[in-house]
């Protein structure tokens, strides 16, 4: 178990590390930050002082050593929007995501397994068709559309909810659930086909000729073998949802790493863009781990690959 | 045992058809489009289905924002859309299966490099990369190609090495390689055709993955520039009216979600019919 | 095989509790106050007003105070200063109001306005609004009171410039540093601040003690909403009571909704398109001449503006500034004219452009621009419209190269001056030069005297409407919406919100 663990672990920094690598080459074709942080009325002095201080009058090696650096000691630069370090900025808004992207998981997960069991256990029938279609139409709705659909809906005309911002577990509601539709369908679909694998396994039929109850052999045999394609399917997906919080969080002025990040590349705020890229993945990758090692618990069996 | 209701022929004659039908349109659309798509009647703007109050058959479903024919924009959008999302998909299963084979081939060094990249990249959020490359070189069909083809190459390199490793082990591609063939030949020969089916299911669902993706970017104001008639350009526009001409939005909105379903579908019925037990994700 | 038992169920309620716990843990605000909430489609980027030029007063007025304030008709009105008088050209003697304090309790003198005007005239300091008032060559504190500033040469629109610089805390700055001021802003305003979420929201608390009255709310929470439509519903389901940038389409949605209604100013805007007149084709001044024959203003006005706004009157001026020439007017739609044009000056079989802009910066900004561009293929000018975000386009602008043509709105604040600097050499962005533009420039910018003020821009109106560097398109109205549970607010012409006086039923 350590072993395996220990192997995951000295993959993070590697990926890590080539995660930076990319962030940087972005970066630095992106445009020169100097006609971003002085305006027009600069003189050629201070965009010498400016270069300077931004090392942008190293080479590129250079620079890119000395941006690893700051990288190790959590120093992304000054970002001018917020008048400090970057990094601090993107952690405090980390929250907000975290929260979103939990509430969005549970959602996908628990409803998602519900409803791939149902949709197995009834397999062929009516609810298995609704269920099934469902889910693939699920998997096919742009996002923001049904954002936006959800607002007129439950906001606007029912009242129910609130529109937009933060404040209460009210206003999580919808970009939740607009965030869990990246995955909720998948989760169904794949519980349905993996659920479907196992019932007719021998084991499953062994345990239903003992008399167990339907619900027993579900639970007892079934599921925690079906369970493990959707724990990996989940890792995998992390940095989707990810990414998708970015429209949900916009359309929801949700104020979560994803707007922050994307009003920072559109700003050109390059301590803050890199800060963000880097914490992300850096969460993607500790969550692909979690992952890994909750399904070695489940399975023993990888642990041996 | 129950007849199933919707097996695996129904969907990919399901899927398939629409496929089938929507391509057509996409290379047929000069024919078939009552209007150019481009050809701005400000006028005649924000109206309505013939089917509501204030339509005409003139335009079946309505205008847009600048008076442009919806029907028409509809079937040209079809084409971008898919371009970006098959051309998209070419580009990241050609990347993503050669590095793979590669990598599941030669072992060594060169698989651990490959599949270190593939880990890393897994952990760069895709839309993520797209929006940084977009937002620094500018948003055009080739551009968006590009991006999108690259931000997606992993899935296929990690199940084209994880195939590759599983098959080279199998004793008809050792026989081979005892033999002294060329690696060409046994990669070409007994390699490429195992692989080929699964390959095929991943790439058709991706495709649907990039024309979601090509929506998203059209949404963040990333994707192709207009005037380009691209559906997600048309929801992306029709968002800000959706109270007023809630039917542009609706009708990109669906034209996606048909697409996408279609294209879904026809990768599940192929997925079953390959090989009911293989379990692909993404 | 191996089979156990470890329950996935555990894994379900795990999430199941994980996700509910969550969702409990943040607590409503507080009751029994009153909260103005605004609804802003965009923050500046930082509060800091030096940084983000123009954008951010709008924050900034909140918590600070000019020595000259704009009402909400563009006239100038005590601010800081109660009065002020010219004692010859060259000097102006300010009168300061006395007994105001700062939010940190230390008084208001005039060390304050010697303080802010010496730090942004700092040749070492980077301040967006630097030029309005780059002509001032030195402050003197005369007494507490009494502030006497020398300018380099006449500077008539020395008041102008000043209601766009928000009086800084000398002491407070001094102790916590530019760094430590964006952070936690300190100033004279009606507000004080509380609280800055970047890019989410800014909160804060009134000032009871503000010396033009205490605001008539508790709070003031500025949420940054940047989706229209989620904006516009944030009001009509009263989440927010004022919202800025309303999209002209849904204006009908807001009146008709029986609980919110619309705001509209004109502004001082004058949005126009600008050509790269030193490259081919647009350095040939007939093409210029057929791109305005070929935009039909008036039907993209009355469709994609729902006549919200007024025409330009062919120059860059809108008519509710000073300098406006009466006796100009737009050239009329004439496609056939505009082909003629084209063909004479060799381009029979069009070219290929594109206009730059940006995206929600003005009014229906990327609509007009494709309307413009639909127009311009009419008459065999294939356009392509390249929407690109602030960072990009202020570096483009920077750099001059901008494309071919691109949209761009002008503030003028009500004075001739303040719009025409950027099509001179001092303005440094300009694409365009002339010499008679550039000399009148200097001259009105210098000339004490309204009268022959008045008539060198007349004249430089005259310049531009002949040379057409730009095509002049509209002015651009200020378009809010409002609950109707508020009073006592009007839609800004300067996008400036002033909310001392908006109280919430």
């Amino acid at each position: 178990m350590l072993a395996f663990v220990a192997r995951r672990l000295l993959f993070a920094p590697l990926s890590l590390f080539l995660v930076s690598f990319a962030t940087f080459v972005i970066l630095r074709v992106t445009g020169d930050p100097v006609d971003i942080y002085l305006d027009i009325n600069r003189t050629p002095e201070q965009v010498e002082m400016l270069r300077h201080r931004l090392h942008l009058d190293q080479s590129l090696p250079v620079q890119f050593a000395i941006f690893l650096g700051d990288v190790v000691r959590g120093d992304f630069g000054t970002s001018l929007q917020f008048a400090g370090p970057a990094l601090p900025v993107v952690l405090e808004r980390l929250g907000k995501t975290v929260q979103l992207l939990c509430v969005a998981l549970s959602l996908a997960v628990v409803v998602g397994i519900l409803a791939g069991i149902a949709s197995a256990v009834w397999k062929d029938r009516a609810a298995d068709f609704v269920l099934s279609s469902l889910a693939v139409a699920g998997q096919s709705i742009p996002s923001f559309w049904l954002g936006i659909l959800l607002i007129e809906l439950f906001a606007l005309r029912l009242g129910w909810l609130p529109t937009s911002g933060t404040g209460s577990w009210r206003h999580l509601i919808l970009p939740a659930v607009t965030l869990s539709m990246f995955l909720l369908p998948n989760f169904v679909l794949l519980t349905r086909t993996s659920v479907l694998e196992f019932i007719s396994e021998q084991f499953v039929v062994t345990a239903k000729s003992k008399g167990l109850s339907q619900r027993q052999v579900l639970c007892k045999h079934v599921l925690p073998n079906a369970i493990n394609p959707v724990v990996s399917f989940l890792g995998l997906q992390i940095g989707r949802l990810m990414g998708g919080s970015i429209i949900t969080e916009s359309i929801f002025a949700w104020p979560g790493v994803g707007r922050l990040v994307i009003g920072s590349i559109f700003q050109r705020d390059v301590p803050v863009v890199a800060a963000a890229v880097f914490i992300v993945s850096l969460a993607i990758i500790v969550s692909n781990l979690l992952v890994d090692i909750a399904n070695s618990l489940i399975d023993p069996r990888i642990r041996l690959e | 045992m129950r007849k199933p209701l919707f097996g695996k022929t129904l969907k990919m004659a399901l899927g398939g058809g629409i496929v089938i039908l929507i391509t057509l349109m996409a290379v047929f659309a000069p024919h078939l489009a009552p209007f150019d798509p481009y050809q701005q009647s400000l006028m005649e703007r924000l109206k309505p289905p013939v089917w509501q109050v204030g339509g005409s058959w003139s335009h079946l479903l309505g205008t847009d924002n600048y008076g442009r024919d919806l029907l028409s924009r509809l079937i040209f959008g079809s084409r971008l859309s898919l371009l970006v999302g098959v051309a998209a998909m070419v580009l990241s299963c050609a990347l993503g299966s050669s590095l793979g084979l590669i990598a599941g081939f030669k072992g060594g060094k060169l698989e651990k490099l490959i599949l270190a990249f593939a880990d890393a990249h897994l952990a760069f959020p895709g839309i993520l990369l797209a929006i940084l490359i977009v937002a620094a070189i500018g948003g055009s069909a080739l551009n968006l190609i590009l991006v999108l083809g690259v931000s997606a190459w992993m899935v296929y390199a990690r199940v084209a090495f994880g195939l590759t490793r599983s098959l080279k082990a199998r004793p008809f591609v050792e026989a081979a390689v005892s033999n002294g063939a060329p690696d060409r030949y046994i990669i070409w020969r007994h390699i490429l055709p195992h692989i080929i089916p699964v390959l095929t299911v991943i790439s058709t669902l991706q495709v649907a993955q990039m024309i979601l993706q090509e929506t998203a970017l059209s949404f963040l104001g990333l994707g192709l520039p207009p005037p380009a008639a691209t559906w997600g350009n048309m929801l992306a526009e029709g968002r800000d009216r959706l109270w007023v001409a809630p039917w542009i939005a609706h009708f990109a909105g669906l034209a996606i979600i048909v697409v996408v379903w279609a294209i879904n579908l026809l990768g599940n019925g192929l997925q079953e019919h390959l090989d009911p037990k293989s379990r692909v994700l993404e | 095989m191996i089979r156990h038992s470890v329950s996935p169920l555990r894994w379900i309620l795990g999430g199941a509790i994980l996700g509910a716990v969550i969702m409990l843990l943040p607590a409503g605000a507080g009751a029994g106050e009153k909260t103005l909430v605004v609804g802003a489609a965009g923050f500046p980027e930082s509060l800091n007003p030096g940084i983000s030029s123009f954008s951010a007063l709008s924050l900034a007025y909140q918590t600070m105070d000019p020595l000259v304030h704009r009402d909400d008709a563009g006239n100038l009105i005590p601010g800081l200063a109660t009065r002020w008088q010219a004692i010859d050209s060259l000097s102006w003697r300010f009168h300061l109001r006395q007994g105001v304090r700062f939010h940190d309790g230390t008084e208001f003198t005039s060390q304050d306005v010697k303080y802010t005007l010496d730090y942004i005239l700092d040749p070492k300091t980077v301040y967006g609004t630097k030029e309005r008032i780059g002509l001032i060559d030195k402050t003197t504190a005369v007494d507490k009171y009494i502030v006497e500033i020398k300018t380099k040469k006449p500077f008539p629109t020395l008041a102008n410039g000043l209601s766009d610089i928000p009086i800084h805390p000398k002491l407070y700055l001094e102790k916590v540093g530019p760094t430590g001021f964006s952070k936690h802003p300190v100033g004279t305003g009606p507000f004080k601040f509380d609280k800055w979420t970047p890019g989410d929201r800014y909160e804060l608390v009134a000032n009871k003690d503000y010396w033009g009255g205490a605001p008539k709310v508790d709070k003031l929470l500025i949420r940054q909403i940047p989706e229209n439509t989620t904006r516009v519903a944030s009001l009509l389901a009263g989440e927010t009571h004022i919202i800025e940038e309303v999209p002209v389409d849904l204006l009908p949605k807001i009146e008709s909704s029986g609980t919110a209604k619309v705001l509209s100013v004109e502004s001082t805007v004058g949005l126009i398109l600008t050509m790269d007149t030193r490259k081919p084709p647009f350095d040939n001044p007939k093409v210029r001449l057929a791109l305005d024959y070929a935009i039909d203003k008036p039907l993209i006005l009355q469709q994609m503006l729902k006549n919200q706004g007024a025409l330009l009157q062919g120059q860059l001026l809108t008519a509710n500034t000073f300098g406006f020439h009466p006796g100009l007017k737009p050239r009329p739609y004439d496609s056939a004219k505009a082909r003629q044009l084209l063909k004479e000056a060799g381009y029979e079989r069009g070219f290929e452009t594109s206009i730059t802009t940006r995206s929600g910066k003005y009014l229906s900004d990327v609509e007009i621009c494709n309307a413009v561009a639909g127009m311009l293929s009419q008459v065999g000018i294939k356009t392509v419209v390249n929407v690109v975000e602030g960072g990009v386009y202020l570096k483009m602008a920077t750099a001059r190269e901008i494309g071919p043509i691109h949209m761009v709105g002008w503030y003028s604040l009500g004075d001739a001056d303040f719009a025409t600097v950027w099509f001179t050499e001092g303005g440094k962005r300009t694409l365009w030069n002339n010499a008679e533009f550039e000399k009148l420039f200097i001259e009105g910018r210098t000339t004490v005297d309204s009268a022959k003020r008045v008539k060198i821009y007349h004249r430089m109106m005259e310049i531009m409407h002949e040379e057409n560097p730009s095509i002049f398109l509209f002015g651009l109205p200020s378009i809010a919406a409002v609950s109707k549970r508020v009073s006592g607010f009007n839609a800004p012409p300067d996008k400036v919100l002033r909310l001392s006086k908006v109280a919430l039923q």
